[in-house]
């Protein structure tokens, strides 16, 4: 057999897959790469921690300094398109859905922006400023018999991406839509509604809220409220709720009978009140967006200043609050890019080469770059990174339902004796920031830099001693009582046969932390916190587990000791109240407070808190909150790390200095524009 | 044959019956449910809107009443919707998955077995040469490799470095901006494609092994092929159909090259091992020393005698392969940003969605009972040796 002969027949197969695979191929390239640019308004708030799930307090809306202003009716420009990288698929492009049963954080970064709202929040000092509505601060309204009242009056020129009127009606539609139909979800937290009278509970004033939202006229929205609306309830929730087109959405409202019929729709053709577009959504791939250039307030200039002030200059101009100080960014409101265009990448590392390759010009995350791939980017020469502070904190928990979690002194001695200082420097290695308080020393209007610490700046051997003296001040004996030796730095011995105040000896106990595949930095936190703990002689054994598990043994039955989790908060720091308030008892009530914490003090506090209609005051009592909790210690607060972002220096952004970082507002496709 | 057939419908439902239970009450069992994975951790959201989601997705029920109903609607083709994507179908997520893994997949199945069966029944034929010692160290070097690390770093050469194929993702989202149609139709189209040629191209060679003249035979072959490739260009080239999703469809080939060289290249060892042995096996039985004794040419030998036999395993393993192809490949499509039905599975396992992952398991699961049922009765066609009891 010739060898000629042997050589087609083995290749014979070969050659039949090679030649469709040539004819298939041959049909196309790859496309050349296209222009790029642009997108989309922020949102207030932040993401969660854990599960990437939006806490929402405040909705996805326009950025203050991405609306106000009379249309640009000359023709768009040219512009770019804002290229992103986002890590997982956004699943749907209908907002109603977003906000109840679809509240993840890749929907809220694509959808954020296509939805005005009356009141939005600045950027970066998230100071709320008017967005549609016409009075620079929200309006504190009046009593009307035995409701309130808020009347506000909308700027007049608002439109649609579709130039139809954004009006009164469509406030009103919106809240009716969402009542009618019983969204669930994130609605009620920014629509928060007033439940049906119940004898009952006619004095529990968590029954209070919105009644109804009319429009009585054209540019003039009636919310009436069962009582008076707190902060929490009006500024920081109904007052920067979405409003959604009734020209659009009203006919599919009216065919629904129930939220899931409205939430089958697609989005897509819906006018937009933002700054972008919703244009095209391909599953699995990229969602596009393109610039809106009838957005209202486009073409302004905004200020922000870092006394918290802002000021808007243009056919709507507007001043809130103090601007006496310097200016922390000042920019022209856009959109400035044609279009923004989200590829999805599920690996950070294609999405960093792709970084790199010009692919995309900024990556979306809600957990930031991994610190592995920062150098990586930086190596680029091309990109930019940035630190910001997150706006949300690592803790670990105490049951306080059940010994010895029960005994302020057990908590406050593990308090004392958790080095946070040395964990995040020596090894953390500077990953991590050590934090004392519930509210961010980022969220700079809220945070108390002043809270008390137990056994701050203390070494470690006067820890112990601290912790020892804290304990036995409280009635707690050892068998063996823990000394500090000097000469081999340490504990020995460490200490035996500890019992509580009543004489109570102390079961093994557990603390329940998330595995290092999920987050390496608690893993690690919790080894050592639970070395420490048996220094003193607590029989503490650290608990690696799935991020489910925890949650899972944590929200049932009270079956633990101790648990570390995280919490990303919102600007408004009513998670105060919802963490540690006797009547939000996860076991009781379904609530928040998993510690099951009850302070009649606190609770008091709490009410007042969610009731204030005055954001010096609310301060001054989120400070004293602060402080109890810090003395308590039903949560000890550890740390939480930078949220690292890298961009193109080709891009600009009115300021890259704010807290939780740019993907806290989406990425600012609103208002990102292209260097000079 | 039928009697068979019949018996083994049966014993594969029962099987699919304890499957699905099984599946039902593993993905129930795991701790925490996506609606603590989802509200849970997000204080704005009151507890009223927990229990609300809860009712909804039928939460609330007895676990009991949540199976009957489940498994009722399953068998009445409902299966349900997703707990993530509500209320959207769980269907119509399959249904939005699987051509991209199908495509993907089986291009990689065709691919890997017909390098993997050629290089096998190379190095069979001449072991102890170096040859078989240079491709067997080599390719199984590529078989033990560490996976992940091994695409990323075929994606930073190939994609980053060489910028000769994309990094990542099915599609280019610049080309696909204003595309008239949805990755999905295409992703069809190139389905439906690969089938038909596939097809022809199977029957082509069915029909080219009864010629026995084999200059005829060849010409009968290349004539074929050429006439599949003309075919080819004419409907992706100048019918309105092809031409109009040409670019498209390109641009998803484009993007399929990397992830088809990688696991190709991690796959092949294996088949070609399987090949080696069998063929090995299958040169020490008497008839493949009839054969020579007969004069025949070696080509011959190898490949209508030794080779021909030498493919029963192959066939098995390939069948198997075809039926499980739909789960993808979790890293795979990971790794590669190719969004199809194995990201699907680990997606909705993790977030816990029951609905998707259950009938995205069950998938799985008759496609793999049914290819073992194909692989039985293929047995008995091509290997006479092979009766089924009592036939």
């Amino acid at each position: 057999m010739p060898v000629r002969g042997k050589f087609q027949a083995s290749i014979r197969p070969v050659i039949a897959a090679v030649l469709l695979a040539m004819a298939a191929y041959a049909c196309g390239g790859p496309g050349s790469p296209g222009e790029t640019a642009a997108t989309t308004p922020a949102t207030t708030q932040a993401p969660a921690t854990d599960g990437q799930t939006t806490s929402t307090s405040a909705p996805p809306s326009t950025g203050a300094g991405e609306t106000s202003g009379p249309p640009d009716t000359a023709a768009p420009p040219a512009g770019f398109t804002y290229k992103v990288a986002i890590f997982s698929n956004p699943t749907t492009d209908n907002p109603w859905a977003y906000f109840d049963t679809e509240p993840d954080v890749w929907n809220q970064y694509t959808l954020a922006g296509t939805l005005p709202s009356l009141y939005g929040s600045a950027f970066p000092t998230f100071t709320i400023v008017p967005v549609l509505a016409a009075e620079v601060e929200p309006p504190q309204g009046a009593a009307d018999g035995d409701r309130w009242v808020i009347d506000v009056t909308m700027r007049p020129g608002a439109e649609w991406s579709d130039r139809t009127p954004v009006t009164a009606h469509d406030v009103a539609f919106t809240f009716n839509a969402v009542k009618d139909l019983e969204m669930g979800g994130n609605w009620l937290a920014a629509l928060p509604m007033a439940r049906p009278d119940d004898p009952q509970t006619e004095e529990d004033d968590t029954y209070d809220g919105l009644i109804s939202v009319e429009a009585l006229d054209d540019r003039t929205v009636r919310y009436t409220w069962s009582a008076r609306p707190g902060l929490a309830q009006w500024q920081f929730g109904a007052a920067q709720s979405p409003i959604f087109p009734e020209s659009f959405w009203g006919p599919h409202v009216e065919a629904a009978d129930e939220a899931a019929d409205l939430y089958a729709v697609s989005g897509i053709a819906a006018p937009s009140g933002g700054p972008m577009i919703y244009d095209r959504r391909e599953p699995g791939a990229f969602v596009r967006t393109e610039a809106n250039h009838a957005v209202f307030g486009r073409g302004d200039v905004v200020t922000s200043y870092s006394t918290g002030g802002a000021t808007s200059e243009g056919a709507a101009s507007w001043e809130v609050g103090d601007t006496s100080g310097e200016v922390l960014a000042r920019w022209t409101a856009g959109p400035h890019a044609a279009a923004a265009i989200y590829s999805v990448y599920d690996t950070q590392d294609a999405a960093v080469l792709a970084l790199r390759d010009a692919e995309v010009d900024f990556m979306l995350n809600p957990l930031g770059l991994q610190r592995g791939l920062q150098s990586t980017v930086i190596e680029a020469g091309d990109l930019d990174v940035i630190a910001n502070s997150p706006n949300g904190f690592r803790y670990v928990a105490f049951n306080t339902r059940r010994f010895p979690g029960s005994e302020p002194s057990f908590r406050q001695a593990i308090a004392c004796i958790i080095d946070k200082e040395f964990m995040a420097t020596n090894v953390l290695q500077g990953v991590a920031t050590p934090l004392n308080s519930l509210i961010p020393p980022g969220n700079t209007y809220w945070a108390n830099p002043d809270v008390f610490v137990w056994c701050g700046g203390l070494s470690m051997d006067e820890r112990v001693s601290m912790a020892v003296q804290i304990l036995k001040e409280a009635g707690w004996t050892w068998e063996v009582e823990p000394q500090w030796d000097a000469d081999n730095q340490d504990v020995i011995p460490q200490g035996e046969g500890l019992r509580g105040p009543d004489g109570t000896e102390l079961e093994p106990m557990e603390l329940l932390a998330p595995g290092p595949g999920y987050d390496p930095l608690r893993a690690t936190y919790s080894l050592f916190i639970a070395d420490w703990a048996n220094d003193l002689g607590v029989p503490l054994r650290a608990q690696p587990t799935g991020f489910s598990v925890i949650v899972d043994r944590v929200f049932g039955p009270v079956d633990w000791d101790m648990y570390m989790l995280g919490w990303s908060t919102t600007i408004f720091p009513d998670h105060l109240a919802d963490f540690f308030e006797t009547r939000a008892d996860s076991a009781t009530t379904g609530g928040f407070n998993i510690p099951g914490y009850s302070n009649p003090e606190y609770d008091r506090l709490a009410q007042d808190l969610k009731s204030s209609t005055d954001l010096e005051e609310a301060a001054g009592i989120a400070r004293r909150m602060d402080g109890i909790i810090a003395r308590d210690v039903p949560y000890v607060v550890l740390f939480d790390t930078p949220i690292l972002e890298a961009y193109r220096d080709t891009l600009a952004y009115p300021s890259t200095t704010v807290l939780n970082g740019l993907q806290g507002f989406s990425g600012l496709p609103g208002s990102v524009n292209l260097a000079e | 044959m039928i009697r068979y057939i019949a018996r083994r419908t049966v014993q594969m439902f029962v099987l699919f019956i304890i499957f699905l239970t099984l599946t039902f009450l593993l993905l129930t069992a795991l701790p925490g449910d996506t609606v603590k994975q989802r509200f849970a951790t997000n204080p704005n959201i009151p507890p009223e809107a927990a229990q609300l989601a809860i009712e909804r997705l039928g939460l609330d029920k007895p676990l009991w009443e949540q199976y009957t109903s489940y498994v009722w609607n399953f068998f009445r083709g409902d299966f349900g919707f997703s707990f993530l994507q509500y209320p959207r179908p769980v269907s119509d997520i399959i249904l939005e998955r699987l051509p991209r893994t199908l495509v993907l997949f089986l291009t990689v199945l065709v691919s890997y077995y017909i390098l993997g069966f050629v290089a096998g029944k190379f190095i069979a034929w001449r072991r102890g040469r170096r040859g078989e010692h240079a491709i067997t160290i080599g390719s199984v070097f590529l078989y033990t490799v560490f996976y992940p690390w091994f695409a990323l770093m075929l994606i930073w050469f190939f994609a980053f470095y060489a910028d000769v194929v994309p990094i990542n993702k099915f599609l280019d989202p610049q080309e696909w901006v204003d595309a008239p149609f949805s990755s999905n139709h295409v992703f069809m189209v190139i389905f439906g494609v690969m089938l038909v040629s596939g097809i022809a191209a199977l029957t082509l060679w069915i029909v080219s092994r009864r010629i026995r003249d084999s200059a005829l035979r060849t010409r009968t072959v290349w004539v074929g092929y050429g006439a599949l490739a003309v075919v080819m260009l004419w409907f992706w080239y100048l019918s309105d159909f092809g031409s109009a999703r040409r670019l498209y469809a390109g641009d998803i080939l484009h993007h399929m090259i990397l992830p088809v060289v990688t696991i190709t290249l991690i796959s092949f060892a294996g088949i070609m091992l399987l090949t080696r042995s069998s063929m090995l096996e299958t040169m020490r039985e008497d008839f493949i020393l009839t054969a020579r004794a007969k004069g025949l040419a070696e080509k011959t030998v190898r490949d209508r005698h030794a080779a021909r036999t030498a493919l029963l395993p192959v066939t098995t393993s390939l069948v198997i392969a075809v039926a499980t192809v739909i789960d993808g490949g979790i890293i795979t499509e990971t790794v590669y940003s190719w969004p199809g039905m194995g990201e699907l599975l680990f997606t909705s396992v993790v977030g816990q969605d029951t609905n998707l992952a259950i009938a995205a398991f069950s998938f799985v699961g008759v496609m793999a009972m049914v290819g073992h049922l194909v692989v039985d009765i293929l047995y008995m066609f091509l290997d006479p040796r092979i009766r089924v009891t009592g036939e």
